[in-house]
């Protein structure tokens, strides 16, 4: 080895130069020793949150749907004591399924996955389900007849209304419902029941109550994905059950809450039986419509502020008809079929590979609509297979059973799902602070960033709610 | 003229390449990552907060003030801080790009007020160097191999601008041939920075107020700088004559 002194001044250095040898010891040894760095740096810092949270309270959590089960999966998680009050006498809220029906389960209430990114989507994954993955075809029926949606697209008018709704997101203009918006895109009248029906039925409601800023705003802060999902060998409720079942039993169910007292440190919570709870935080996730109705009581009474942006969010009754026939009478891979009267749309309940002996259409109707359709009673199914008569042709002959699940007369929940009204603007914001610290919302009307009117939507509300209360203390 | 005194220049320095490491504080930045975990607790595979980058610089070693040995270093830089998961099928990767482009001025440090002698084209052999410069944010996210694309169509990129400061030191510690090798560590302070939508990316949405903007992200540095020196006589082979060495 050749050594060199250098001076800098006063500064006396040696240099050196390797031989091969040295050069390959100093080397791995300066090599083993950098390895050691990325995993001690990475070490330092922790995977998860709330390990510095020094909440130990109870919270009681009321309602058992989505958003209420896994905001008490994720409390139990860390370790507090939840408790949930649900209202009627069973779980999942607006996560139902019929087993007894077909050969799979039918989603009654939620059934569809919208986007890949969600917390919900992964939850989905982790439980083994299997997607749907065929593809179908949308079917149309105006002008008197059943089109393709190859022939429909050469009609003009059916051209204008597909434009109209694929650029309503970006709409630009004043605050108006979205049936102004099509009056004032020239929306003809012949296909004025598929723009109802692709725009405001799918939104929860009718072109007359959908407000345009609303939807503009939800799809502008939409970041989940475009992609739509259905699961074809398990429910959603399964889904949930599966996950959350270490908490399946703090659910109480038929314990219908009246009234909450958050005056003092700890937290009174009274139901209808006059019985009493007491807990340090509470995170209400009941539908909308509870809250808007007033059902429940506070003390000391909600902020006008708050009151009027529930008003303010668009919540309204919603079904789904569910028709099973002795055999398929619509075209094989049938995805939707879009109606002209009650019912905006049917779609083949069945398809991808679900069920192959069952033959089943599923009527999804929201808003104006569904109030019209729910005030028949008895002559639902006869009016929906009369409406299917003359989209299909004979369906009345081959109808076996039906199943209607109407929303609108849940006691407990009493619609479908939340949409943005005319002036709704900011109301979600506002309806979702939280009471004193002591109060949390959630649910799916209570997200605040586009994701309304979803179950992964409705968790993650209860994230923020959770967050909320073990990132404060 | 200009463009000839570059070259000039340019052909007169030594070229070096830097092979990186360094680790990411930002807790802003980790919270994303900590609320995915969280909020998903059934995952086996955790996404772990980014914390190691990897990369490496290329730049020129200019000599601009010969009593006192200062130089100039024009650097370009890049690193890359990942995190991966795989659960269920899912192959989740995420983390972002760090484009560097700055301007380092070398020194000994008593060389401030004190002639240098004998230090050679690289200058003195230990240094301490401060740092700026620009540098560009590009956050990605990967599922099963497959770039992020919004709406399905448009990928998932976008450029944040920022800029920095780097304080760092090193050592010309040995040579191969023409070749020096330098250890350097160095602490980069990043006085704002921004990783676009990164938040919403991870975790499908925002609403528990995840930051997309960190404020004071710094990053610990460390490398090996090999600077090849164009004499086969190097500085350290043949201490200048009348250098008290």
């Amino acid at each position: 080895m050749k050594l060199v002194p250098v001076r800098v001044n006063s500064d006396f250095i040696q240099i050196t130069h390797l031989n091969r040898r040295k050069f390959i010891e100093q080397t791995a040894f300066s090599a083993a020793y950098l390895a050691l760095f990325p995993s001690l740096f990475s070490s330092c810092k922790k995977e998860t949150l709330y390990s510095d949270s020094t909440f130990k309270g109870d919270v009681i959590i009321i309602g058992a749907g989505a958003s209420g089960m896994y905001a008490a999966y994720l409390l139990a998680q860390q370790g507090i004591n939840v408790r949930v009050l649900e209202a009627s006498d069973s779980y999942g809220g607006r996560v139902k399924s019929l087993t007894d029906f077909a050969d799979f389960h039918i989603e009654l209430g939620a059934e569809v996955i919208h986007g890949e990114r969600s917390l919900w989507y992964d939850m989905v994954l982790a439980s083994g389900a299997k997607f749907i993955t065929a593809d179908s075809n949308d079917y149309f029926y105006f002008n008197g007849s059943l089109k393709t949606e190859e022939e429909a697209v050469s009609n003009t008018f059916f051209n204008a209304m597909r434009t109209m709704v694929d650029i309503a997101p970006s709409y630009s203009g004043s605050d108006i419902s979205a049936a102004s918006y099509g009056q004032l895109s020239g929306l003809n009248n012949n296909v004025s029941h598929l723009f109802n029906a692709l725009l405001a039925n799918e939104n929860g409601t009718s072109a007359e109550r959908l407000g345009m800023h609303g939807l503009r705003d939800a799809d502008e802060k939409w970041t989940a994905g475009n992609k739509n999902f259905m699961l074809k060998d398990k429910s959603l409720l399964q889904v949930m059950e599966q996950r959350f079942s270490s908490i399946i039993d703090k659910i109480s169910l038929n314990t219908e809450v009246i009234s909450i007292d958050y005056s003092t440190n700890k937290i009174l919570i009274t139901d209808a039986n006059d019985n009493t709870y007491e807990t340090d935080k509470v995170i209400l996730t009941v539908p909308i419509s509870i809250l808007k109705d007033g059902d429940i009581s506070f003390n000391p009474a909600l902020p006008a502020d708050k009151t009027n942006a529930f008003q303010k969010i668009g919540f309204d009754v919603g079904m789904k008809i569910i028709l099973k026939f002795d055999e398929r009478i619509w075209q094989e891979n049938t995805g939707s079929i879009y109606g002209q009267g009650l019912v905006p749309e049917f779609w083949a309940t069945a398809a991808g590979g679900r069920s192959s002996t069952d033959s089943l259409l599923t009527a999804f109707v929201t808003g104006e609509k569904a109030e019209q359709l729910s005030l028949l009673g008895d002559s639902i199914l006869p009016t929906v297979l009369s409406e299917l008569d003359v989209i299909l042709g004979d369906a009345t002959s081959h109808f076996v059973s039906g199943h209607v699940q109407d929303w609108g007369n849940e006691p407990y929940i009493r619609g479908a799902y939340s949409y943005p009204k005319i002036g709704t603007g900011n109301a979600r914001d506002i309806a979702s602070l939280n009471l004193a610290g002591k109060v949390f919302f959630a649910g799916e009307a209570m997200h605040t960033a586009g994701h309304f009117a979803t179950v992964h939507g409705a968790m993650e509300t209860a994230l923020r709610a959770v967050h909320e209360i073990l990132m404060a203390s | 003229m200009i463009v000839f005194t570059i070259i000039a220049h340019i052909a007169c320095a030594q070229p070096s390449i830097t092979i990186q490491y360094a680790y990411l504080h930002s807790p802003t930045f980790d919270k994303i990552l900590q609320t995915y975990n969280t909020s998903r607790p059934w995952l086996e595979d955790k996404l772990h907060p980014l914390t190691n980058g990897y990369g490496g610089k290329f730049g020129w070693n200019f000599r601009i003030q010969k009593t006192h040995e200062i130089h100039l270093l024009p650097e370009i830089g890049y690193a890359r801080f990942g995190a991966s998961a795989d659960n269920n099928g899912k192959f989740f990767k995420v983390g972002f790009h760090d484009f560097t482009a700055q301007v380092a001025l070398r020194m000994h440090p008593r060389s401030i007020y004190k002639p240098a002698q004998g230090a050679g084209v690289l200058g003195t052999r230990f240094y301490i160097s401060l740092a700026t410069g620009i540098t560009s944010f590009l956050p990605y996210s990967k599922t099963n191999g497959e770039r992020l694309k919004w709406d399905d169509e448009t990928t998932y990129r976008e450029f944040s601008f920022t800029y920095q400061f780097t304080i760092a030191a090193g050592i010309q510690y040995f040579s191969i041939g023409r070749f020096i090798i330098t250890p350097e560590i160095g602490l980069t302070w990043h006085p704002t920075t921004e990783l676009t939508d990164f938040a919403q990316v991870v975790n499908g949405h925002n609403i528990v107020g995840l930051n997309n903007n960190a404020n004071n992200v710094f990053l610990l540095n460390g490398g090996l700088r090999i600077t090849f020196v164009k004499s086969g006589k190097n500085w350290w082979d043949r201490p200048r004559e009348g250098d008290k060495t």
